[in-house]
């Protein structure tokens, strides 16, 4: 009964948690709100007064760095930072769904949640600095505006690259099947290629398809490609005093804890799957193969549908949903 | 076997969190303040007065007070105008009207006038209104609300909303809930300012 409910609570959050996406600006963009934008929960609204004090406090230290010089504030701004980080990235995107289902559908070490959040964590940094810095200085013009509009395009590109992946795991899952040597389960423990008995592997193991590097990466880019618009804010707010390095190190450290909380949630998608492939294949060792595939095929075809569907809406206008 | 309760944690709470993710998080905060206007036994309009919070006051005066002269000049407040307020017609300015409880959606707005207040970036303007006050009274209520959550508005309290002294009119002002229901379990609900309006 309880594995039941475990099962269905699993595949449930697998549909729910890949809707995301990051709204536009209401002010600087230009269109309405994104089709997929919806009212905020009343954890987020609990949330809020402690971001816009978080946000007032990086603006007000600053300004003190500005004023004077002082290294002892460099290090309270790069402090501010890191907690901006983990409260900002428990909002929605800054790929924590998007890691989520990915590691909903593969078999994970716990080590690789770490490694798949910093990636992340890394692009988003990589890439906030790459664009305020290149609108502040190459483009010019307005900032506000110029880069509302090219994070949407940013977007776009990350849409496109769920995609691609998700159909890359699909296409690889199907292959897997076809050739029983593509081995769709892991082998651990130095197994070699059985064709009978997988399911008592299974069973022991609760393994399925193990992560490969190339779609870690791929996940990394997708999820952290959309610069951060308060990671982006803080950043030109400095360059605007003068305070490149000041800048540059509070988007690292921003970065870095927003790496703490997406790591934290892929390392609960791990545990979470551990868990319900465990105790199904337990119970019932006939449940355990379907809800695994299900797990693997579902997870890989959401992200494949979810990134089509996002990148043609993002492209044809959000009238289109 | 039974579920380790680690991992019945982990499944439960991440289970919760597209629930929290769903739903925008906010990048722009405004302190807001309105005050009703009044002509003769007539509702005029409504007027806002936004502040926003330090770090996109920034964004906005890097943009637009590139001489960092802690003001507009007529010609910035209109590339203002046009390049960080006009979108919000998408959004109907963050503004729903509702007289005796029907919406009100035509939402026009007039004398936009965009400032700088102790560093902070401030947004005023007017949406103009033409309500009379039949014997029995009239309820307004405005919601001041970003759907999407981008921009997250301060709790307001009565004394938020100004009303002009008149002759004919009284006016009772409240900030309630508003009345409609969540679409989905969990969901937050925006305050309403409530005016009740009667006939002196």
């Amino acid at each position: 009964m309880i594995h039941r409910f475990f099962s269905t609570l699993l595949l449930l959050t697998l549909v729910a948690g890949i809707a995301w996406a990051e709204s536009p600006n209401p002010f600087t963009s230009s269109g309405g709100p994104s089709a997929l934008s919806s009212p905020p929960s009343r954890g987020i609204v609990a949330l809020a007064p402690y971001l816009r004090s978080l946000t007032d406090r990086l603006v007000e230290l600053a300004r003190e760095i500005h004023d004077t010089r002082s290294p002892g504030i460099l290090v309270i701004l790069a402090l501010v930072s890191l907690l901006y980080g983990v409260f900002h990235a428990l909002g929605p995107g800054h790929g924590k769904t998007i890691v989520s289902t990915y590691f909903l559908s593969r078999d994970a070490k716990i080590s690789q949640s770490l490694a798949a959040g910093y990636l992340i964590a890394l692009v988003h940094a990589v890439s906030a600095i790459t664009m305020v810095l290149g609108i502040y200085y190459i483009v010019r013009g307005f900032f506000s505006s110029t880069f509302e509009d090219a994070s949407r395009i940013v977007q776009g590109a990350s849409f496109a690259v769920i995609a691609v992946l998700g159909a890359w795991m699909l296409f690889n899952r199907i292959r897997g099947k076809e050739h029983s040597h593509g081995s769709p389960f892991g082998h651990r423990q130095g197994e070699g290629h059985h064709h009978h008995g997988h399911e008592d592997h299974e069973r022991e193991q609760g393994l399925s398809v193990r992560v490969r590097n190339s779609e870690l990466f791929g996940i990394a880019v997708a999820a952290g490609l959309v610069p951060c618009p308060g990671a982006s804010a803080i950043l030109l707010v400095c360059i605007s005093l003068g305070l490149i390095f000041a800048g540059v190190l509070s988007v690292a450290m921003i970065s870095l804890g927003m790496g703490l909380t997406v790591s934290t949630v892929a390392a609960m998608a791990i545990l979470a799957k551990r868990g319900v492939v465990k105790v199904s294949s337990s119970r019932h060792a006939n449940l355990a193969v379907p809800l695994r595939r299900g797990l693997e095929i579902g997870g890989a075809a959401l992200l494949f549908l979810f990134g089509l569907v996002l990148f043609i809406a993002q492209f044809l206008g959000p009238g289109l949903l | 076997m039974k579920i380790s309760p680690v991992r019945a944690l982990a499944l439960v709470l991440l289970s919760m969190q597209p629930v929290l993710a769903i739903s925008a998080h906010p990048h722009v905060f405004i302190d807001c303040r309105a005050a009703l206007i009044l002509d003769g036994d007539k509702v005029a309009g409504f007027h806002l007065v936004w502040t926003f919070d330090e770090m996109f006051s920034q964004m906005i005066l890097a943009d637009y007070d590139r001489a960092g002269k802690g003001s507009f000049s007529p010609t910035e407040a209109e590339e203002i105008r046009k390049g960080a307020f006009n979108n919000l017609r998408n959004y109907h300015y963050f503004l729903a009207f509702y007289v005796d409880g029907i919406p009100d959606k035509a939402i026009a707005i007039r004398d936009f006038r965009p400032s700088i207040h102790d560093g902070r970036l401030v947004y005023e303007f007017t949406v103009p209104l033409a309500l009379t006050v039949p014997p029995s009274g009239r309820e307004l209520r405005v919601t001041v609300y970003d759907d999407t959550y981008y921009t997250a508005f301060d709790k307001m309290v009565p004394r938020d909303v100004s009303v002009p002294d008149s002759d004919s009119i009284a006016t009772a002002v409240s900030i309630e809930k508003t009345k409609a229901k969540a679409t989905w379990p969990g969901q937050w609900m925006p305050d309403q300012i409530v005016l009740r309006l009667k006939r002196k």
